[in-house]
């Protein structure tokens, strides 16, 4: 009997009608927060990087940017600063990065051996240091102030203590400082 | 009473849930969905898109 609304079949279709329902309110939910991610990017909450650039992890140390002379905080001929880090089994290089307030920043990080994370408490930055790229994200701290950055990548026994932090000073402080040296960090 | 001999020709007050459909369903699981999506909306509008940098 087709038309018995207790018929097996009447129950069958009253479920696949309730499954039909749920399922258009299941992709409401997935395409607003997939349009709010995308806005994330558009408003600069967060952004993929947009130029792939790679560094030989083996030579680090020998050449190019990440040499031990060339890291830390930089002032750019544009007013901007450029921090430079290198992570590494189990600690960042410099430990204690010095920035100025106010100031956009660029930050070039990479890892000298195995996968790492640099990740400053307080804000969006959370980046991946994957061996062989260089990783590059920006950041501004309106305040001066001090934050924690722990390696958020389990990268072997010693990932625990693997930490640094970010200083934030103000702007004229770190402007002194940057006109006494080239490459300006926290390490005491 | 939890033994009570249910009624035998009450058929029609047993069916009458099942012909609305799973409605308690959907709203339990749609209160359990609201309560989720409103913590992500809390985290992306008050932590997340403040900290933007333009």
């Amino acid at each position: 009997m087709p038309d018995d609304p207790h018929s097996p079949s009447a129950d069958a279709r009253r479920a696949a009608r309730a499954e039909a329902q749920w399922t258009v309110f299941a992709i409401v939910v997935i395409v607003v927060v997939a349009a709010l991610t995308a806005f994330a990017g558009i408003h600069y909450a967060t952004m993929p990087q947009g130029l792939v650039e790679t560094a030989n992890p083996s030579a680090l140390h020998l050449d190019g940017e990440f040499v031990e002379s060339n890291l830390g905080s930089a002032i750019e001929s544009d007013g901007s600063v450029t921090v430079r880090a290198l992570g590494q089994q189990y600690s960042f290089t410099p430990q204690c990065i010095l920035v100025p307030a106010a100031t956009p920043l660029t930050i070039r990080a990479a890892s000298a051996d195995v996968i790492h994370g640099l990740l400053i408490e307080g804000t969006n930055v959370n980046v991946m240091l994957v061996p062989g790229y260089i990783s590059v994200i920006t950041a501004r701290f309106e305040q001066p102030g001090e934050h924690l950055m722990p390696c958020q990548e389990f990268c072997s026994v010693g990932h625990e203590g693997m930490w640094g932090k970010v200083r934030v000073i103000d702007k004229a402080a770190f402007a002194d400082l940057a006109a006494k040296n080239r490459r300006l960090s926290c390490v005491e | 009473m939890i033994n009570s001999p249910t009624s035998t020709n009450d058929s029609e007050a047993l069916d009458r849930p099942r012909d609305s459909g799973p409605l308690g369903a959907a709203v339990l699981a749609g209160i359990a969905t609201a309560i989720v999506v409103a913590i992500w909306f809390a985290f992306y509008l008050f932590v997340f898109i403040p900290r933007a940098v333009p």
